[in-house]
């Protein structure tokens, strides 16, 4: 993995070698059935087409569709779109503090081959993916589809942005809320450097309508260790009014309290509303982290 | 109570204390920006941290301008000074010369320091008391030659007292108090100071001021203040000494033996035992006493040695040391001849030897018995032989009772003799006046010291009647004429015109006034001619006690043997003088010192005859030198007169210095804290030196903490 300023694919191979050969399952159990891993006694009917395949013995015949036998002198099936399939909706936030970066890798970057990662591997299982992205506002919101296509489509909007503006997690939030109407995953990745407060009442939200909430919180090694030295004026990345001139080596230990503070309210705030909260170090190998977050929900 | 500085100059380095703002105020400018997702975390932190942060970074702060505050102060030599010192900084200038006896005997050892180097650090500490107005010279008591000194003067700058003062150097001149004295009024003189101060740093031992009177000096100097300050004991020192040696067996004949006195004095109280003596000849120890020596007695040691291989040698008396070793050395040094060579020419040589003319001659010359080594060679030859004879394998030449000598023979002895041969005539019946003085008195090789006139015999015996003591030939006749008295002479010759003979000498005169021997200079050379005979026929001396010391005396003289004798010596500081021959004058000799360094001495003529002089030394040892006649060695020892530690008391030097009044300090009695005057101070610099060790160890732990 590299920062990407420019457009790079974020299907990292060693991570989806990694990957492929676990699952995603969900918690808790959302609306009808799972699909995908999950058996679900509405395979293959639905009010919406999907699309078409050919027939192989053994398929109903009630599912034949007769006017493409006309068409085509050859028997092919429709597919519907499993509404009862897991839906799960990637937060991914792209605010100017997502562009930092210490170890050669900008949380941006970290988050986007996460997001990639997670899509492939629930599109790979059937499920539906959707990806919000967000700074002050949604930037865009892909609702969830099922299928290699849709994992294109998400993929090429993650190429194409870059990290820029404020952070406000739950005004995103808030906003999608209402197009979320069916029970599914929420997974945010953000660095959360937003008022935890509102943020919190938001995840909060979702899991009272029975959602599933991940949050994935990724920081980077300079914010988790602040191992600076010299004298330095610390500019905020959304704010540059918001400047310190410091020596880090009289406050680094403040700093450190302060930030541990921080990870530990938005740890125990999710423990106690069964929110799946992860801190994902950037220094950290995507492939570990996710290997070793999904081994421990399996 | 007050404070003051030594050194006001370096309070500027106070200014210094502007660096380190500087540097906070650069090195802030300097900051690094970087963006940083996180700030306000380091808000809130800064706000937790920033009011303690900044409590510590102005105690920092403060801690290092402290710092260097205190640095400067100690550079400024703060002295917190009493209520008399405030007095005292009160009083007018004052000017002090100080005087320190450099002489010898302040090499006087106690406690591994000698008395100089203990003046030297009392002067340090009377130089601290020195205000900035105050002058002051440092002299010592013995001035170095006009050519190396530099005027003394008063002045201020004590750095350069203080190399004045390690200039002081222990010498060996002679003491001059009154000249001493009189440079050190002079200078207080040139003041115009009201404050006048002499101060004397010295053993005072008696030497040098047994002459010395106030009341010498015309002129002194207004409102002196003497301060005389004694170091060591007002007591007499302990010491022995070497104070001179003898050599009481001569001539330096190679192997044979030769005995040396050395005289030792002890000047104590103290009865001392087996005290070493060592005696070195060409830097090998040859010979050791170990002494006895009662309360201030004089021993004489003796030696017995042999006498080396000719040549000049050193050598070196070693007393076992004492707290004053300069005496304890005495230097010599000898030349020594291989036993002299003579050709004794028998003019009557007889049936026998004991009917030859040369019998008691050469029995005289070489005694059985009496020596180990012979001091002389003789080879006896017939008159007929002596064309055979090579004479420049002999140092002298005796021709008893020859009646002639061929003229070729005449020139090569009489070239023999101006070469510096001897030659010695001895009379008989053979020796015919009128043919005698035709071949060596009216010819080109004039070798009688005066013509020959006829034989006398008188009726009664001659006796010799006066001799010259001063003779090198009669030195050991000095005391001993009734010896040489004993001898009755029968026949001898008269010479003509003694009166009249210029360059002669007449060594040994007849009861009748007549000569017996005569003595002339030839060219390098020397003639005698002895007018009887040596044998029997016309005297009786060879019988005699005198004839064998006369005769050997004769011929040591004839064949230079004097040269082998002990060196001349000198004690210091009187001048190294070496005699020259009338020749030798406005020539060179080169002389190399005893420290290795070569110099070059022009010899000079005055009334007193031709001789070059050397003071410039200033160590005692050996000095070799290279003269128009070849080479030599002087030995140059300490001198002596310092050796003597008495010393004068209060009284007797109040006595010397009235109507003045002075104080004199027993070294003992004083402390160098007390010695920068008599004023209460204390220099602060050492405990500000504690206080800024303890500030910079502070300042790192709380830097590194913070």
């Amino acid at each position: 993995m590299h920062t990407g300023s420019k457009r790079q694919s974020y299907f990292d191979p060693l991570v989806l070698a990694k990957i492929s050969t676990m699952s995603l399952r969900a918690r808790y159990v959302v609306e009808g059935v799972l699909s995908g891993l999950h058996e679900s006694p509405y395979r293959g009917y639905s009010v919406e087409f999907a699309e078409h395949r050919e027939y192989t013995p053994g398929d109903e015949i009630r599912r034949i569709d007769w006017k493409a036998y006309g068409k085509f002198d050859r028997y092919f099936i429709k597919e519907y779109e499993e509404e009862t399939n897991l839906r799960a909706t990637i937060f991914l936030d792209t605010s100017a503090s997502m562009a930092y970066g210490s170890q050669g890798l900008r949380k941006f970057d970290y988050g986007c081959y996460l997001a990639a990662s997670m899509a492939y591997l629930m599109l790979r299982q059937g499920d539906y993916v959707g990806l919000v992205t967000f700074d002050a506002q949604v930037l865009r919101y892909i609702p969830p589809r099922s299928g290699l296509q849709h994992l294109q489509a998400l993929m090429s909007h993650l190429e194409a942005i870059q990290p820029e503006g404020e952070t406000h997690l739950d005004l995103a939030l808030r906003e999608i809320a209402g197009k979320v109407t069916k029970r599914g995953m929420i997974m945010v990745i953000s660095d959360l450097f937003d008022n935890p407060e509102t943020v919190l009442r938001v995840l909060k939200y979702f899991r009272h309508r029975r959602n599933e909430v991940m949050v994935f919180h990724v920081l980077d090694h300079n914010e988790l260790e602040f191992p600076f030295e010299r004298l330095t004026v610390f500019e905020d990345m959304e704010d540059p009014t918001a400047r310190v001139l410091s020596d880090p080596r009289t406050i680094r230990e403040a700093y450190l309290q302060q930030i541990r503070a921080f990870i530990d309210d938005y740890q125990q705030a999710c423990r106690r509303e069964r929110i799946d909260y992860n801190c994902f170090p950037t220094t950290t190998p995507l492939d570990v982290a996710l290997t070793r977050y999904l081994a421990r929900r399996q | 109570m007050g404070l003051t500085f030594l050194q006001p100059a370096f309070l500027l380095g106070a200014l210094a204390t502007a660096v380190p703002i500087l540097i906070h105020l650069i090195y802030r400018r300097r900051a690094l920006v970087h963006r940083f997702p996180a700030v306000r975390f380091l808000l809130l932190a800064d706000k937790r941290t920033a009011r303690k942060f900044r409590l510590h970074q102005w105690l920092l702060l403060a801690l290092r301008l402290l710092a260097i505050l205190l640095l400067a102060l100690i550079l400024a030599r703060p002295l917190l000074t009493g209520e008399d010192v405030q007095a005292a900084a009160a009083l007018p200038p004052q000017a002090t010369v100080i005087l320190v006896d450099n002489s010898l005997s302040m090499q006087y050892r106690e406690q591994d320091t000698s008395r100089l180097q203990r003046a030297k650090a009392l002067v340090g500490h009377l130089l601290q008391g020195m205000r900035g107005r105050d002058t002051v010279a440092v002299m010592p008591l013995l001035a170095p030659s006009a050519a190396a000194a530099t005027p003394a003067l008063l002045h201020a700058d004590t750095a350069r007292v203080e190399k004045e003062l390690e200039a002081i150097l222990p010498s060996h001149a002679a003491v001059d108090m009154h000249d001493a004295f009189a440079r050190a009024f002079a200078l207080l003189r040139q003041s115009t100071t009201a404050q006048r101060r002499l101060i004397v740093l010295s053993d005072f031992t008696v030497h040098g001021w047994q002459d010395f009177d106030l009341s010498q000096f015309s002129v002194l100097p207004e409102q002196v203040e003497l301060r005389f300050i004694r170091l060591g004991s007002p007591q007499r020192d302990a010491n022995v000494l070497i104070e001179s040696i003898e050599f009481t067996e001569q001539p330096f004949i190679e192997q044979v033996p030769l005995e040396v006195k050395v005289f030792i004095r002890n000047r104590s109280t103290e009865t001392i035992r087996h005290l070493r003596l060592d005696m070195l000849v060409d830097q090998h120890k040859i010979g050791q006493q170990l002494v006895d020596l009662l309360p201030d007695a004089q021993v004489a040691v003796p030696f017995r040695l042999t006498a080396p291989t000719a040549g000049l040698h050193g050598g070196e008396m070693r007393l076992e040391s004492d707290r004053f070793a300069e005496d304890d050395r005495f230097y010599f040094a000898m030349r020594t001849v291989a036993p002299a060579r003579i050709l004794i020419v028998d003019g009557d040589p007889g049936t026998s030897l004991v009917a030859s003319e040369i019998f008691y001659l050469l029995s005289a010359l070489q005694p059985n018995g009496a020596l180990r080594q012979p001091v002389f060679h003789p080879t006896p030859v017939t008159w007929e032989g002596l064309a055979q004879e090579r004479l420049t394998d002999y140092q002298v030449v005796i021709l008893c009772n020859v009646e002639a000598i061929a003229p070729q023979l005449r020139q090569s002895l009489y070239q023999f003799v101006a070469s510096g041969g001897g030659l010695l005539f001895f009379a008989g019946h053979r020796v015919d006046a009128a043919r005698y003085n035709a071949m060596f008195y009216r010819s080109d090789t004039r070798l009688l010291p005066m013509a020959l006139a006829q034989p006398i015999q008188p009726t009664t015996p001659s006796e010799i009647e006066t001799f010259d003591g001063g003779h090198a030939a009669l030195s050991l006749f000095a005391d001993e004429l009734g010896i040489l008295q004993r001898g009755l002479f029968y026949r001898y010759f008269s010479l003509e015109g003694q009166d009249q003979a210029p360059g002669v000498q007449t060594l040994l005169t007849l009861q009748d006034g007549h000569p017996l021997l005569v003595e002339k200079s030839v060219g390098s050379g020397r003639v005698m001619f002895f007018t009887s005979s040596a044998d029997r026929d016309w005297t009786d001396l060879p019988t005699r006690t005198a004839y064998v010391p006369l005769l050997h005396g004769i011929v040591s003289h004839l064949a230079n043997l004097e040269a082998a004798s002990q060196r001349p010596n000198v004690f210091m500081p009187d001048p190294i003088v070496l005699q020259g021959r009338p020749e030798d004058a406005s020539a060179t000799l080169s002389l190399h010192t005893a420290e290795g360094q070569q110099r070059l001495v022009r010899y000079t003529a005055d009334a007193t005859g031709v001789h070059a002089s050397f003071a410039d030394y200033t160590v005692p040892g050996l000095y070799r030198v290279e003269t128009p006649r070849g080479p030599d060695v002087v030995t140059v020892n300490a001198t002596r007169a310092e050796s003597n530690f008495d010393k004068l008391q209060q009284d007797d030097l109040q006595t010397r210095w009235r109507p003045l009044h002075l104080t004199l300090d027993e070294e003992e009695s004083l402390q160098p804290d007390t010695m920068a005057s008599t004023r209460s101070s204390k220099e602060l610099a050492s405990l500000l030196i504690v206080a800024l060790a303890g500030i910079l160890a502070l300042e790192n732990v709380y830097a590194n903490r913070l």
